[in-house]
């Protein structure tokens, strides 16, 4: 796998990589770079900080599978709890 | 559950094990439930839509031939289930992102200062975090939910949803620009209360 530096061409640009990385622990040299594009640019790190914010409050806000909802779904595919 | 363990109860499930069905559902059902959950934002049409993809996961079981993860598979078919449910709703007016499919949109760059634990308990907050992805239309909604929320890699959501990899990189682009966009005055009006 190829590790050569890359230098980000435009914010545009960290933002296309940020949209195929975000979220995953890479340790290219893209992903180096990207990193230290964000400390130099508050933008790109504003526009990242907020993705990430707004993903946390998606994850955040979805309840629980209810154990009565579980039941009902064994009840449906035909098993009782014992079995 | 190891791969080999999963590999095994996949194999008992198969044969009509129920004990090994019980052990699928108590590890996916969550997993289904809360992607449902994610696209309808409706807890009764989340349930219901698990059930039913857990129904069509047993009708298939045999089909399925380890030659991609289980996981990969049910969110195959939980996604189909989701779009068709989706679409099927016809009522529901989405905000159409497919003009310039080849370009990203411009992004205002705001800040947001929140604490998105302490934040989405908030009543109002969930409402406005429901009302902005029922706007964004099922196909992109997909998309941001198996990559953003799901955790999926592009690889793996552009098998599932038959996509190439530049067009869900382009669709989850879109889909979390207009998220943001949606939910940025909510958030800078909390900021400053």
């Amino acid at each position: 796998m190829s590790d050569t530096i890359h230098h980000f061409e435009s914010c545009q640009e960290v933002l296309d990589y940020i949209c195929g990385h975000f979220g995953d622990t890479d340790d290219s040299a893209r992903c180096r770079e990207l990193e230290k594009h964000l400390s130099k640019c508050p933008d790109c790190k504003t526009y990242c900080d907020s993705i990430d914010k707004m993903i946390g409050w998606y994850r955040a806000s979805s309840p629980c599978f209810s154990d009565e909802a579980r039941q009902m779904l064994l009840t449906t595919l035909g098993i009782e709890e014992r079995d | 559950m190891s791969i080999e363990q999963e590999a095994a109860v996949i194999e008992k499930a198969k044969a009509g094990d129920k004990t090994a069905i019980k052990v699928l559902v108590d590890e996916y059902a969550p997993v289904i439930f809360r992607f449902s959950y994610t696209i309808c934002r409706n807890q009764d049409k989340a349930e219901h839509a698990t059930q039913e993809t857990f129904l069509s996961i047993l009708k298939k079981l045999n089909q399925f031939d380890n030659r991609s993860k289980f996981s990969t598979w049910l969110y195959t078919i939980v996604s189909n289930h989701c779009l068709m449910l989706a679409r099927s709703e016809k009522t529901r007016r989405h905000v159409s992102l497919d003009d310039e499919e080849s370009s990203y949109p411009e992004i205002a760059v705001d800040h947001w200062e929140h604490n998105p634990e302490i934040s989405v308990e908030r009543s109002d907050l969930k409402t406005h975090l429901d009302e902005a992805i029922d706007k964004l239309a099922p196909e992109y909604k997909v998309i941001f939910v198996l990559r953003d929320i799901e955790g999926l890699s592009t690889e793996e959501v552009s098998n599932i949803t038959n996509l190439s990899i530049p067009a869900v990189k382009s669709r989850l682009h879109r889909a979390r620009a207009f998220l943001r966009e949606e939910l940025a005055p909510i958030f800078n009006e909390h900021d400053h209360e």
